[in-house]
């Protein structure tokens, strides 16, 4: 039986034969009957000799697979190597389609240490250069002495509270200023008029760094915890504006049209085509945002903050403490790529049914 | 005529556009009765477009009228089920959910009760049953086109309107879909107006053939197709479909000579 799989997608190009029962093109690409059959096979009766045995193949495929499906089922199987049926059936199906069969753990360990390698690879240039001799030993420490610094300052008392309230400023000021970018960046996105005159506005402000407002906001806001988050409200705002809007603009209005065609309201409109549509733009407002707000901490807890990742770094930075200051930016990635992680898992789940563009 | 159902009474429409008004659709009056097809063929770029939109309720005529079974058109409407050349097939949705899309509406005609079972009836008359819960992004084009048919068939319209529907298909599944849109629309009668410049396609599909000029779209000519439904490929082989699929691609192709000059002397004129 010929059963070709073809991409290397798996289950969901495994659907690309079965694609059109109706559509010989496709069948034929997938590599059933090459396209000089296709052309040979001009003459009427013969085509629909042609498309039977097309149709009887792709009978053939699925009932094939289905078989292996059913028949695990009725052996009473619900998990076959740990997995269920279901799960089973679609590596079954992805086996068709490379020539070397792979388990998932080689895949799983083979995934993980292309993980890994940047990571070592980062740790050991940096040790290389720390015991090397090209920078003074004293000003730059290896990795294993700031491991050490990271472990006991984890357990003293500044360190998880600093995390914490940098983890707190951050997220205020991420979510209040997406919470107004959302709104803003989607009128400005679906009105062109209002993109003309307001563009240029909001580059103007976009263009300025939060560091060069702090004098402003100390004179307006003092310098207790309003102050921070007003910064961090500012980053994530601008840069979060900008991707809503930019996105809204690309929404192509043939879904609206479509919609509209079905007898949907104004209102249906709304919550069933334009919502959909503008989550991928809010999770990724989102992302740019929570970036900026990171690398805006720093500044924003220069406003005489006691406590927080960037006080931290600051006063090391006065106390000659190189270890520490490695410590918190250690601690600043970390916290970051946490979150971004968590925000990418998120928006893999609520939006699993965006076309995305993935290198094999 | 009694069973008229959309009437273009003497319609105009002008654009306004950078380098002043610009006439797309002139003076067209035009019946289509029951259960007819209509396919509206013409050289890319005249206008028939238009003519289309205008039905649909996405263009205001600038003078005269269209109406639906008497009704002038106010705007788009679930009676007129549409179907565009990009698809427009909900990507956020499964293939399942974009045909429940228009049954779940308020407009809905379709009770709460009959609807999983109605989606039911055109998964499986579109071949798309096994694919229910598949989202379009893994669907073929081919696939995308007969969600998109089995979707505007679902909120049960009076009125089909195809603008180049297979425009975007290659040569063997825009063959393939045509069938199964005769079959379909054997098995449950609408009255369809289908835009194409596609001669052979209207040909095959259309109980009657409107020829539109060269821009500003006017009616050149309308030719009675006068091969009986069903129609099934093997019309392609016989004299008769070759000698009036060389008479209307004649009156197409002498507009599209025409259409030509008229884009040379706007680029010149720009």
């Amino acid at each position: 039986m010929v059963a070709h799989f073809n991409g290397p997608g798996g289950m969901p190009d495994g659907h690309a034969i079965f694609d059109d029962r109706l559509a010989l093109g496709d069948i034929s690409r997938g590599g059933l009957v090459s396209e000089g059959d296709w052309f040979a096979q001009s003459e009427s009766a013969a085509r629909t000799r042609f498309v039977n045995q097309i149709v009887d193949q792709r009978n053939d495929i699925i009932g094939g697979v289905n078989l292996k499906r059913d028949s695990w089922h009725a052996a009473g199987l619900s998990e076959l190597n740990g997995q269920s049926v279901e799960r089973a059936h679609l590596v079954y199906l992805r086996g068709q389609s490379t020539t070397i069969p792979e388990t998932l753990i080689v895949k799983l360990l083979r995934h993980a240490a292309l993980l890994m390698l940047p990571w070592c690879l980062l740790i050991a240039v940096w040790h290389a250069v720390a015991v090397s001799g090209l920078v003074n030993q004293g000003l730059m420490p290896t990795p294993a002495q700031v491991g050490s610094k990271l472990t006991s300052l984890l357990f003293g008392d500044r360190l998880a509270i600093d995390i914490l309230r940098s983890t707190q400023r951050v997220t205020l000021g991420v979510l209040l200023g997406i919470l107004l970018a959302v709104p803003v960046g989607f009128l400005i996105g679906w009105y062109r008029s209002a993109r003309t005159f307001l563009d240029p506005l909001i580059n103007f402000f976009r263009a300025l760094p939060p560091i060069a407002l702090i004098p402003l906001v100390v004179v307006y806001f003092g310098i207790d915890e309003p102050a921070k988050v007003i910064i961090l409200f500012y980053a994530s705002f601008f840069a979060g504006v900008i991707v809503m809007y930019e996105g809204v603009a690309q929404i192509s209005p043939i879904f609206i049209k479509v919609a509209r065609t079905l007898g949907a309201s104004d209102r249906e409109i709304f919550f069933k085509v334009i919502v959909p549509l503008t989550m991928p733009h809010i999770l990724t407002a989102l992302r740019v945002a929570l970036g900026v707000a990171w690398a805006t901490l720093v500044a924003s807890e220069l406003v005489a903050a006691q406590q927080g990742l960037g006080a931290l770094i600051q006063s090391a930075g006065s106390f000659f403490q190189i270890d520490v200051i490695y410590v918190g930016i250690v601690c600043i990635g970390t916290v970051a790529l946490s979150m971004d992680l968590a925000l990418r898992a998120l928006t893999r789940r609520l939006i699993r049914w965006q076309d995305r563009v993935e290198a094999q | 005529m009694s069973d008229s159902r959309i009437v273009f009474d003497d319609v105009s429409v002008d654009f306004e556009t950078e380098r002043g008004v610009l006439r797309v659709v002139d003076g067209v009056s035009l019946s289509i009765h029951d259960q007819e097809f209509i396919c509206i063929v013409g050289p890319s770029g005249c206008g028939k477009t238009t003519l289309m939109n205008i039905v649909a309720g996405f263009v205001q005529p600038s003078s005269g009228s269209v109406t639906l079974d008497g009704q002038p058109v106010s705007g788009p409407g679930r009676d007129r089920g549409v179907i565009f050349q990009e698809y427009g097939v909900f990507p956020w949705l499964s293939v399942r959910d974009n045909i429940l899309f228009g049954l779940r509406l308020k407009s809905s005609r379709v009770p709460a009760s009959e609807q999983q079972r109605v989606c039911q009836k055109y998964l499986e008359l579109m071949g798309l049953a096994d694919f229910a819960q598949a989202f379009p992004k893994t669907l073929s084009g081919g696939m995308r086109q007969r969600l998109a048919i089995a979707r505007a068939y679902a909120a049960q319209p009076d009125f089909l309107l195809m603008d180049e529907p297979f425009g975007a298909l290659d040569a063997q599944t825009r063959s393939r879909m045509q069938t199964l849109l005769l079959e379909v629309l054997e098995r449950e009668g609408k009255t369809v107006m289908m835009i194409t410049h596609s001669v052979d396609e209207a040909v095959y599909l259309a109980s009657r053939i409107v020829v539109v000029t060269a821009r500003p779209a006017r009616i050149k000519t309308i030719i009675d197709v006068p091969f009986a439904y069903p129609r099934r490929e093997g019309l392609h082989e016989t004299p008769e479909f070759g000698a009036l699929k060389a008479h209307v691609r004649d009156l197409v192709m002498a507009e599209y000579e025409v259409q030509q000059q008229l884009g040379s002397a706007a680029s010149n004129a720009a």
